[in-house]
């Protein structure tokens, strides 16, 4: 054996034990899946090869294109209004005040709770017959209580305020990690350079907050992509289809219809489409992350 | 008339009081530097010229103005930072640019104002490079385009060159004293290093605890230092300082510092009268020789202890009677460690009471 091959040899053996665990864990279970949605629907010896045909199925599927739609609105509004409030609240806790502690305890408690606890207690609040939102609204007048969750655009708004409430501070926490990054002195020499309050904002803080802000992003589209637990705990995808989400719908035809296939080739195009956009996100935001000025 | 003046400021934070009622007056076109050990409160004087830190009591006034409620945009002022703080985002044409497009200023005169600097400090092949692509000399540059592109009234300089290493700062400091002949405009300059304010200043402003120790020429601060302080810090290798006690008889005066006794060839009584008992003595290495003088200098015996030779000169410690005496002296001479050896104090400073006392030459 040569010392290079011997070099190499150990070097495999090294890495071994972490690619066993990623081959066990995350490569299979993917292979699975995906073998899985390419036979028919009921698993057992009388089950055939099916091909593609559940992806052929999926792209004729109105309720999956409904679904897709939906997973593209909460992910663009969530992500969209979780960024600008991160931000917000990045800028208050960067500031120096009495009591900052409790602030950044206080925003940071949303993100430390459960999402499933969260969603528990967003369903409990926005109950059309007993929900806190109604008793402050209206008080006693009860024919005037409004059942949110019933409502397919207010169902809607109501988990992506869920998700807002919940992570926006973990993008703050993101964007506070990038503001402190900028150092004192240029804020310092654009108020000796003239430069306003906004104009300091708009031109210094902003531009210099960007690897952070796409950090954010990255993070909260690919989190928002995946959403599930939010809708299976509050609305259960309705009313109607209203909030049924492209993992709710899978995981409802996997295991509530038992159509394996079917339900394994929507995971798996979740997957596939999760794997593009960070590909994507990697290759374009990554690369500026890695060149970015240092401080 | 752009000069600046400083009226009995002060500064706390908290309850530390970092400046005790500071006072100065430059005059326009004046180069003042504020010179002191880090943490003497320079750094926050300039601050609170700059507007970017408010003062507790006190009032500051640029050209003769008062700017106490002026916000730091409008005092017309520009500041070089320690770390050039250049926006690393733009380019260094953007980065010139950026105060007077603030400003509202046309595009025209910004072009021009750009060439001008770029000219100015030979950065034309520079305009169009991010910060990060630029060597520390290079970036010291740009922040200083940054400023003088604006034409402000008053230049503050927060110890702009500590962060280039030594080959560079010279050349950079004798660049910045050029351009301050050019400009002509005043400026206030923070640093620690004494080389640095000796050839910048017209006046340095010695500071040590948030208070002034002495303002003066440089040769004033170096010849006549006001306190130990000063006559310690300025100086290098410092100043030899001898704590002791003066005695009069009727050979003449006499110095004692333990084992260690100066005899000085003349009856000083004022200077003994307003002795109250302990003194401080100093001695500059460069004021002692070992090559054999006359009866104007005070002749003393040591050992050598240790010879640094640094080209051009040589510094020698002596052990003088228990007491060290470093002696700045010509490179030729064999000095073999050990050997007994005469010293010759041509020049004495003497502070009683943390004062300078002038004392007849010897």
């Amino acid at each position: 054996m040569t010392k290079s091959t011997q070099k190499h040899t150990t070097g495999w053996l090294m890495a071994f034990p972490a690619l066993m665990f990623v081959a066990v864990f995350s490569l299979y279970p993917a292979m699975d899946s995906f073998l899985l949605s390419l036979y028919s629907d009921f698993p057992g010896p009388e089950r055939s090869f099916a091909g593609f045909g559940h992806y052929a199925e999926l792209l004729q599927d109105p309720v999956a294109h409904q679904a897709f739609i939906v997973t593209l609105g909460f992910v663009l509004l969530s992500t969209t209004l979780e960024l600008l409030l991160g931000t917000g609240i990045a800028l208050v806790v960067h500031e120096r005040f009495r009591g900052l502690g409790w602030v950044r305890a206080a925003v940071l408690i949303p993100w430390a709770i459960p999402t499933v606890v969260a969603a528990q207690m967003w369903r409990f609040l926005l109950n059309d017959q007993y929900g806190a939102v109604n008793a402050i609204l209206f008080g006693d007048r009860v024919e005037a209580y409004v059942p949110w969750l019933a409502d397919p655009w207010m169902a809607f708004g109501a988990i992506v305020l869920a998700d807002v409430w919940k992570t926006s501070s973990f993008a703050g926490l993101l964007v506070l990690a990038g503001l402190q990054l900028i150092p004192e002195e240029t804020h310092d020499a654009a108020r000796v350079d003239g430069a306003t309050a906004w104009q300091r904002f708009r031109h210094i803080t902003l531009p210099m907050l960007k690897p952070a802000l796409l950090t954010a992003l990255l993070f909260r589209t690919i989190d928002a992509f995946r959403v599930f637990d939010l809708v299976f705990v509050m609305t259960q995808g309705g009313p109607g289809d209203a909030t049924q989400v492209i993992q709710f719908y899978g995981y409802k035809t996997l295991f509530t219809e038992g159509r394996v296939g079917y339900g394994t080739t929507i995971s798996v195009t979740v997957f596939v489409a999760m794997a593009i956009l960070s590909l994507f996100y990697v290759r374009t935001v990554g690369s500026k992350l890695l060149q970015r000025e240092p401080a | 008339m752009a000069g600046l003046e400083l009226q009995r400021i002060e500064k706390t934070f908290g309850r530390t009081r970092v400046l005790h009622d500071v006072s100065l007056e430059a005059g326009d076109g004046e180069f003042i530097v504020l010179l002191g050990p880090s943490g003497c409160g320079k750094s926050t004087l300039l601050r609170i010229i700059a507007g970017l830190e408010a003062q507790t009591r006190g009032s500051v006034s640029i050209g003769g103005q008062c700017v106490d409620d002026v916000p730091p945009p409008d005092r017309d002022i520009a500041m070089v930072f320690q770390h050039y703080a250049l926006y690393p985002h733009l380019t260094v044409r953007e980065n010139l640019a950026f105060g007077l497009k603030m400003r509202g200023k046309p595009q025209a005169l910004i072009k021009a104002r750009i060439a001008e600097t770029a000219a100015l400090l030979e950065i034309h092949d520079l305009l169009d490079r991010k910060p990060r692509e630029l060597s520390g000399g290079q970036q010291q540059r740009v922040a200083m385009g940054r400023a003088i592109v604006r034409k402000p009234k008053l230049f503050l300089f927060d110890e702009p060159l500590s962060n280039l290493d030594a080959r560079l700062r010279t050349s950079m400091r004798v660049e910045l004293k050029r351009l301050h002949q050019r400009l002509g405009t005043t400026m206030v300059y923070v640093t620690h290093d004494q080389t640095e304010a000796m050839t910048l200043g017209h006046a340095i402003v010695v500071m040590n605890h948030g208070r002034i120790q002495q303002i003066g020429r440089p040769e004033q601060i170096y010849h006549e230092p006001a306190n130990p302080f000063v006559a310690g810090f300025i100086g290098n290798p410092p100043m030899n300082v001898f704590e002791g006690s003066f005695r009069l008889d009727q050979r003449g005066l006499e110095f004692r510092a333990g084992e260690l006794t100066f005899r000085f060839p003349f009856q000083a009584r004022d200077l003994i009268d307003a002795d109250t008992g302990m003194a401080t003595l100093g001695v500059r290495p460069e004021d002692v020789t070992l090559e054999p003088q006359g009866s104007e200098c005070i002749a003393i015996t040591g050992t050598i202890d240790l010879v640094e030779n640094l080209g051009n000169d040589s510094i020698v410690h002596l052990m003088v009677k228990g007491q060290s005496l470093t002696v700045r002296t010509s490179p030729g001479l064999r000095l073999p460690a050990g050997e007994s050896i005469t010293a010759y104090v041509k020049n004495f400073h003497l502070f009683i009471n943390e004062k300078r006392v002038p004392l007849p030459s010897p």
